[in-house]
């Protein structure tokens, strides 16, 4: 089977979702059985005590796998704390850490991306960092003991899709761990691309979260992964810059 | 007393955190609970005593990308 390997478990889906911005929490569960998704983001956050909310995990099936995020954090001191409170909570050591100081780009700090991956891999923490695409930081992230890395298509919740491309196309040639293309995927057409550049999957929360039918969209992503992957795998040819013909050149019917 | 519950001053009773969890009103919560930045395990919280100036952070999971 071609499975997506990482920090010991083997997964089916390519397509990792996000649980933010959802309108209605209902339509979580409904998403991810139609988008497929078996790993989840989630974040953590301050009680709200004026109105404490519903636990989103009574949306999001128990066989998932969840990956909470560090957002929030500014540097890697904080995102440790946070991977050690969404340890807490006992729902596996999966992390995706996302480390922010800017609130206009949402530009992940590298730097303090590869401190905090360090740390957090030899506490025995399976490790997902979102980064800028940058090939140097990737093996520094490898050797650091990340599972994978997932550099950003374009900024977060931009719809933009995969600005990034060629140095995407850097990392996926060169890494040793699964590469996930994270943010910035506005369409399935951009999900697509990525998987056909040999992306080992891609992570989607607001192109699907804020669609009029969520439902909807995770299938039409899910449908799109399947697609790209399906397309690399078969190695589907090279673009050249003059025509090659589909029909055989020879017995024309010319007068 | 005085204590910071995440991040706002204010006034409790409560002489331990299962106190303070059970005024909240969050005890069927699925919340972590931090003193002083240092995680206190659930087992805990009975037997975890608060004191003047300590610094609560109470977490939850919620939507996100």
């Amino acid at each position: 089977m071609d499975s997506l390997k990482i920090g010991g478990k083997e997964f089916s889906s390519r397509l990792l979702s996000g649980t933010g911005k959802f309108r209605d929490k209902n339509d979580i569960k409904n998403m991810l059985e139609h988008s497929g998704s078996q790993i989840i983001t989630i974040a953590l956050r301050r009680v709200n005590l004026d109105n404490p909310q519903d636990n989103i995990l009574n949306f999001i099936p128990k066989e998932m796998t969840l990956l909470p995020n560090t957002s929030g954090a500014r540097n890697a001191e904080e995102a440790v704390r946070i991977a050690n409170i969404a340890r807490e909570f006992g729902c596996g050591n999966f992390i995706k850490i996302e480390i922010i100081h800017d609130s206009k780009y949402l530009m992940p700090d590298n730097e303090e991306t590869i401190k905090a991956t360090k740390i957090l891999a030899n506490d025995g923490f399976v490790v997902l960092p979102y980064i800028t695409p940058d090939l140097v930081t990737c093996k520094k992230l490898e050797d650091a003991g990340a599972s994978t890395v997932m550099p950003l298509g374009s900024p977060i919740g931009s719809n933009r899709g995969v600005e990034t491309k060629s140095l995407i196309e850097l990392i996926i040639e060169n890494s040793n761990v699964p590469v996930i293309v994270d943010a910035g995927i506005g369409m399935p057409s951009h999900a697509a691309l990525a998987m056909e550049m040999g992306a080992d999957a891609v992570l989607i929360n607001t192109a699907i979260a804020t669609a009029a039918d969520p439902v909807k969209a995770g299938h039409a992503f899910s449908l799109a992964v399947q697609a790209g992957r399906m397309a690399y795998l078969a190695k589907i040819a090279n673009k050249t810059k003059y025509a090659n013909a589909s029909s055989p050149l020879t017995g024309f019917l010319n007068l | 007393m005085e204590i910071t519950l995440n991040n706002n001053k204010i006034q409790t009773q409560a002489a331990t955190i299962q106190n303070l969890i059970d005024s909240l009103n969050l005890k069927d919560h699925n919340i972590v609970v931090e003193l002083n930045l240092q995680i206190i395990k659930k087992v805990n919280w009975a037997q975890t005593t608060l004191h003047k100036g300590d610094n609560i952070e109470i977490i939850t999971f919620m939507g996100g990308g």
